[in-house]
């Protein structure tokens, strides 16, 4: 599964980070960065959290 | 256009392009060209004749060039010609130490993918240039504080040196304090290098470039490839676009606009803007805003050109938009355009205007998967808790901005622990929101913030989630375990109060229902009365439901 960002809609409000740091960092300017893009199965759950928390549906995994 | 530097005769092949380059196609077109913002910035520039920062595209085929026999030849002289027309259009020079033209240096593949680097901002400070944008911004911590985020974006993406090295380890932003740091930086970074981080502007580009083109083969990006099956030879594009500030006097500022009014659907423009100010604060919700009317009062022209760029949006979107904006000593610039978030009431609104609107020409079938089933049930619910009249006994305590539709009432709680702990409804009361507060956020059934406006997070976020939401309710003070209004009125945390989202206004106590509940008529004529485009839909979606039927038979 991989994560998929829509940079027209992400609006870098870092609530993806707050769940899920370890695949999501809002950088100093202001974009925001997926760190790796390969959900490992443990971690979908909270991918999942993260994609359906997005206030601007900005992300997908699929 | 100047005519010291004429255009490289002997590099034909050599594919760098304006953003506003009349290209044979649709720009949208050229994704396999333009790599992916390359083609969004010249479709902006040219099909939409917006007021896009300019700038120029190298394109993917340079990558390939780079690649194959590394920097291509006359590709120095390529950019000296793009960089003296984006001089000229911006009126500045780059490396002028008086009043320098900063740039932003981003990659731009075909399809995003980790491993590539993604920004450098403010390319062209140097200890001379940081001199001139104190100077012509009057903002010395505005100056010093870009000047410090260069190095540490180029330290740590161009020239390799582990980021977390060059982090700032407070937050104090005293000019003295920032100075410092600055020169720590640079000593950091010309330690863990090898060598300093260049002081000629051109050199700066070069070599911003110069790493977006490397990262194409980052072994992350490789990897990515490889097991997405994306070809190897297409390559990144590198996008170089002129910085704009809305901090240099009072003919800039910066805001943000949405084409109608996202609350209740309204077509009327609504945002705010804020003079001699930059977009970070705005987000803040740190600084206070104006009115768009200051615009229209104090910088005529550009309000005109952003009133006409907002109709071209909505034009080619056929949907509500909204945009960040910066305006320059006078000059629009657009940063950034999206389609709009709206509540559900707005969202219904918007639908049924679209499809008589001469521009948009929504046709029914597009407007009811709009208006889904859901927004149409909570839009109806929306209306109905918003038409209780508020009885004497509900002790308005103040207005603030409402920012995300729906009348809701809850326990004040003032932490989002507290909020994620508590059982039953509760009203999240802070200064301000931001992502550490997404657990509490989530458990409220509306939030409250001090501060804020329309973009900051508690704003954004609660539309996002189409939770009630009043921000920038400057009246009220956070202390402890109190709120306290200006009239001196105390809130306690467990108090019940009630937020409507649309007004802006609050209350003690449950304010959310009349105490007769309505009959199923008055329910349709306060409908009827208040939200005429719900029954208008619901004529529509029966209409669909018998052709669709219809056509079974």
């Amino acid at each position: 599964m991989k994560i998929v960002v829509d940079r027209t809609l992400c609006g870098a409000l870092g609530m993806c980070e707050e769940l899920a740091p370890e695949y999501f960092e809002v950088k100093d300017d202001g974009v925001m960065a997926v760190l790796k893009d390969d959900v490992s199965p443990e971690d979908l759950d909270r991918i999942h959290d993260a994609v359906a928390r997005c206030p601007r549906q900005a992300l997908d995994v699929r | 256009m100047t005519d010291a530097v004429p255009a490289p005769q002997d590099a034909p092949t050599l594919e760098v392009y304006s953003f506003d380059h009349p290209h044979a196609v649709p720009a949208r077109d050229l994704v396999h060209v333009l790599g992916g913002k390359g083609a969004g910035l010249a479709q902006m520039t040219t099909v939409l004749g917006l007021p896009v920062p300019p700038g120029f595209t190298l394109a993917l085929s340079v990558c390939r060039a780079y690649w194959d026999a590394g920097w291509p030849n006359g590709l120095d002289d390529a950019l000296r010609h793009h960089l003296a027309q984006l001089e000229q259009k911006m009126g500045r020079r780059f490396g002028d130490p008086a009043d320098p033209l900063l740039l932003a240096v981003r990659s731009g593949a075909p399809q995003s993918m980790p491993g590539m680097m993604d920004t450098v901002l403010n390319i062209g400070l140097n200890d001379a240039c940081v001199e001139g944008l104190a100077e012509v911004s009057g903002d010395p911590v505005f100056a010093w504080d870009s000047y410090r985020r260069f190095l540490e974006m180029f330290g740590a993406t161009v020239m390799g040196v582990d980021e977390h090295l060059l982090r700032m380890d407070d937050d104090d932003r005293q000019l003295d304090h920032i100075k410092k740091h600055v020169g720590t930086l640079k000593e950091r970074i010309a330690a863990h290098a090898g060598r300093p981080v260049p002081t000629d502007p051109f050199q700066q580009m070069r070599e911003a470039i110069t790493a977006v083109l490397e990262s194409w083969e980052s072994p992350r990006a490789r990897a990515y490839r490889a097991a997405e099956g994306l070809t190897e030879d297409t390559g990144t594009a590198v996008n170089v676009q002129a910085m704009v500030f809305g901090n240099r006097g009072s003919d800039s500022g910066t805001g943000v606009v949405f084409t109608r009014n996202p609350l209740d659907g309204t077509p009327v423009l609504y945002g705010d803007y804020l003079p001699e100010a930059q977009g970070e604060e705005v987000v803040a919700g740190t600084a206070h805003t104006q009115p768009l009317s200051y615009l229209a009062d104090h910088v005529p022209s550009a309000w005109t050109d952003l009133l006409a760029s907002l109709a071209h949006l909505e034009e080619h979107y056929r949907d509500m938009c909204d945009v960040e904006f910066t305006v320059e000593n006078g000059r629009l610039w657009l940063l950034q355009t999206r389609v709009g978030k709206r509540g559900a009431v707005a969202a219904i609104r918007c639908a049924v205007q679209m499809v008589a609107d001469p521009t948009i020409q929504l046709t029914e079938e597009e407007a009811l998967d709009r208006a889904t089933p859901d927004l149409r049930d909570k839009a109806r619910a929306e209306v109905l808790a918003g038409a209780g009249t508020t009885r004497p006994e509900h002790v308005k305590v103040t207005t603030g901005l409402g920012v995300s539709p729906g009348r809701v009432a809850g326990r004040v709680v003032l932490s989002s622990i507290e909020a994620a702990t508590s059982d039953g409804q509760v009203i999240l009361v802070r200064p301000e929101t931001s992502p550490e507060d997404i657990a509490g956020m989530a458990a409220a059934a509306g939030i409250l913030t001090t501060t804020g406006g329309l973009v900051s997070h508690a704003a954004v976020v609660a539309r996002g989630w189409h939770l009630p939401a009043v921000v920038g309710a400057k009246e009220l003070t956070v202390l402890g375990r109190n709120v306290t209004t200006a009239a001196g009125l105390k809130i306690c945390a467990g108090d019940v109060i009630t937020i409507d989202g649309a007004t802006g206004e609050v209350w003690l106590g449950d304010a959310t229902h009349d105490a007769r509940p309505l009959s199923a008529e008055d329910e349709a004529a306060l409908i009827g009365a208040v939200l005429p485009e719900l029954l208008v839909l619901e004529s529509w979606e029966s209409t669909r439901k018998t052709t669709e039927g219809d056509e079974k038979r």
